[in-house]
């Protein structure tokens, strides 16, 4: 079965979200990380994400000429939301899930084709992962604190062990986390 | 002069502890590895895995002084006057505590009253050319890093 697999920037201190700084945007992620996430979103089955980060990418991407509109541009998209019309999810190609998150993962999984990536938003993501959605996590961990912001983790019913996969440090500062969840 | 080091064991959402100052599972580290690790102090024995053991051993031995806030001080009730790291313990507080004092007569802590840039100097001065370990604590250690320039110590990814 295909995996789902979360892409997300955090600060040291646990936020993805944030008034202060984007965790995201803060730090120049420089040509090394850039290559290390292109050479891994390029295999993608498909893009999941949020409707706020789909209006985002979608006004952005299909006039971008960076490396990364490569990838975002071909591959399928999948935006969830209850209230976006066909007509509005129009970068190509798009389709809206509007059921049960955890029914529509389950039905993506499902599909033949190679593992899905998921983008946050907060919102979106942390939806994905109060509900344990996600077969790997693959958290940017940036040397920044933001003292205050959403967490990724802030709708947990409680506490969740974590099985460390690889933690590979690089010149930006950003060191890339991977996890899976603990079932054991 | 010492090195400041902030030295926190944080879950990977950034938690030092749970609101009622209880470790819940942060510190199992210590105890689920294969490779045992003496505390300088002789009280307690540690089992870490192999890398970890290396990389706590050098960071121990760096240690000249401890600053610790009053919460974390009253949690552990001043180690009962010896840190596991055996160190200079510096503590931030309002008010000494007046019965622990004279209850634990030899234990090398001293108690910084007039706030955390005092307690810092002080422990510089004390520290020689070791590590000043600023321990704890969410209010000490955000203030010591905003008001300072202090170097934060990662334990889980650099090592």
């Amino acid at each position: 079965m295909r995996q789902v697999v979360l892409y997300m920037s955090m600060s040291l201190d646990g936020f993805v979200a944030s008034d202060r700084e984007h965790p995201g945007m803060a730090i120049p992620e420089g040509d090394e990380l850039k290559q290390w996430k292109l050479d891994r979103i390029t295999k993608a089955g498909a893009h999941l994400m949020g409707r706020k980060t789909y209006e985002q990418m979608s006004s952005f991407w299909p006039q971008s000429d960076d490396p990364y509109a490569t990838p975002m541009n071909d591959i399928p998209k999948i935006v969830f939301s209850r209230t976006l019309d066909d007509s509005d999810a129009s970068w190509p190609t798009t389709r809206v899930a509007r059921g049960d998150l955890a029914r529509e993962i389950a039905a993506i999984k499902e599909q033949p084709g190679p593992d899905v990536v998921a983008w946050g938003g907060a919102e979106f993501a942390g939806a994905l992962t109060a509900a344990d959605l996600i077969d790997e996590y693959r958290l940017l961990i940036q040397p920044l604190v933001l003292g205050r912001g959403q967490s990724l983790f802030g709708r947990l019913p409680e506490s969740r062990r974590l099985e460390l996969v690889e933690a590979a440090p690089f010149p930006s500062g950003i060191v890339v986390h991977i996890y899976r969840p603990d079932h054991t | 002069m010492g090195k400041v080091v902030a030295q926190a064991i944080m879950s990977l959402d950034g938690y030092v502890a749970k609101p009622d100052n209880s470790i819940g599972r942060l510190f199992d580290w210590l105890k689920n590895g294969e490779v045992e690790f003496d505390d300088p102090a002789g009280k307690m024995t540690f089992r870490l895995t192999a890398r970890s053991a290396a990389y706590w051993r050098g960071w121990v031995s760096s240690v000249g002084v401890l600053i610790c806030g009053r919460t974390l001080f009253d949690v552990t009730d001043g180690w009962n006057g010896q840190h596991n790291f055996d160190v200079p313990v510096i503590v931030v507080t309002h008010e000494r505590p007046a019965g622990w004092v004279e209850a634990h007569p030899d234990a090398p802590f001293t108690f910084v009253t007039d706030g955390v840039e005092a307690a810092v100097a002080r422990a510089q001065e004390m520290a020689g050319d070791r590590v000043v370990l600023v321990s704890g604590g969410t209010s000490l250690v955000s203030a010591s890093t905003w008001g300072c320039s202090t170097r934060w110590l990662s334990t889980s990814c650099r090592s």
